[in-house]
């Protein structure tokens, strides 16, 4: 009968299924003799088992693909291609060419509607009515007695600006010049030559 | 990445949109028309009472000076565009050049010049509020002083396109 020690070593190649088949026989004939081998084996595999539950862990790949794509989304698009994509929107609706002139005929009407003259006016021109109603409530809470303060106030911002003269040329000496801000008169005086 | 013909593209629009903005802009300087009122007064100390034509004018000449007699000689009124000088004669053989400059806010920037015939008497760059007042009296003038109110404005006036004389000379 073959050594048990000899068999030993092979057990676990055995349990694998990594023996050479005469190497397979040799150790097969002798389990069916050896209580002590057999049990043995019976230890690699449960060993074995134990080993194989503890290192598969069960990964939680629900959800997995749908946090992938919403990241994906989520990235930042460079100008030039979110640019591009705008103008291979409109050359799916359009020839080629008149697509492209459209495209730069309402880039120019938009700029000159958002930046010109005619918006600024519109802009300064249209009041918000709840602005209008908040300083009219802030009027309205104003004591009597402020208001002769108040009123000096905003007369004193709405005051013209003064009139102010950066050359005088004049053949005639002693020019006057003065200013006369009530009345919003500037005065150049030239008087009589002797 | 873009492809070429939508950089073209973008080119031109940008360009275009350059362009028309400058083309407003430049059609909004122009626009920009001066009201002159010029009223020619002629003041002295000879008891005679404020010329009731003047108006309030009468009334603010008497609060400046302390002359006795205001009498209403000459009133013209012009429009210039920003940069264009406007002509007016006034009484004595003297001419008045108003040249608006620009305006910025509620000033308008002028030149004025004051002709005696041909020889300048007075040369000025002034900044005036709309609306606001220049006046330039003196020197002798018949039996008293010429004084010339020049006004100017940035409204809607009733004014003609040129100078044209509302009062005969006295």
């Amino acid at each position: 009968m073959v050594d048990c020690s000899h068999i030993s070593l092979m057990l676990g190649p055995f349990e694998d299924r990594a023996l050479e088949p005469h190497e397979y026989q040799e150790v097969a004939f002798h389990l069916a003799r050896c209580e002590q081998c057999t049990a043995e084996l019976a230890d690699y595999s449960t060993l074995g088992r134990e080993l194989r539950t503890m290192l598969t862990p069960e990964l939680p790949l629900a959800g997995f693909k749908d946090a992938v794509m919403k990241r994906i989304e989520n990235l930042p698009v460079p100008l030039s291609v979110r640019l591009g994509r705008f103008f291979g929107g409109l050359g799916d609706f359009f020839p080629s060419g008149l697509g492209l002139t459209t495209a730069a005929a309402v880039a120019a009407a938009l700029t000159v509607v958002l930046v010109g003259p005619y918006a600024q006016m519109a802009v300064n021109r249209s009041a918000p009515a709840h602005e209008i109603a908040k300083v009219e409530r802030a009027v309205e809470a104003v004591p009597t007695a402020g208001i002769a303060s108040l009123r000096q106030d905003v007369a004193e911002m709405e005051e013209e600006p003064e009139p102010m003269i950066s050359k005088l040329e004049s053949d005639i000496p002693s020019v006057a010049v003065w200013n006369e801000p009530k009345m919003g008169t500037t005065v150049i005086w030239l008087p009589d030559q002797p | 990445m873009l492809t070429r013909p939508r950089n073209l593209a973008l080119i031109i629009a940008v360009a275009f949109a350059l362009a028309a903005q400058g083309h407003v802009s430049a059609q909004t300087i122009h626009q920009q028309v001066i009201v002159i009122q010029i009223e020619s007064v002629m003041a002295a100390d000879t008891n005679e009472g404020v010329d009731p034509r003047l108006g309030a004018m009468g009334v603010r000449l008497r609060k400046i000076f302390n002359y006795s007699t205001y009498v209403l000689v000459n009133e013209q009124n012009g429009r210039a565009e920003i940069g264009k000088v406007i002509e007016f004669s006034m009484p004595g053989g003297r001419v008045l050049h108003v040249e608006p400059q620009s305006i910025n806010g509620n000033m308008i920037a002028m030149e004025v010049l004051l002709f005696q015939g041909e020889k300048p008497m007075l040369t000025t760059d002034l900044k005036m509020p709309n609306k606001g007042w220049l006046i330039v009296g003196g020197p002798h003038y018949q039996q008293g002083e010429l004084i010339i109110e020049i006004g100017a404005n940035t409204g809607d006036a009733t004014a003609s396109p040129t100078a044209a004389s509302a009062a005969p000379d006295k």
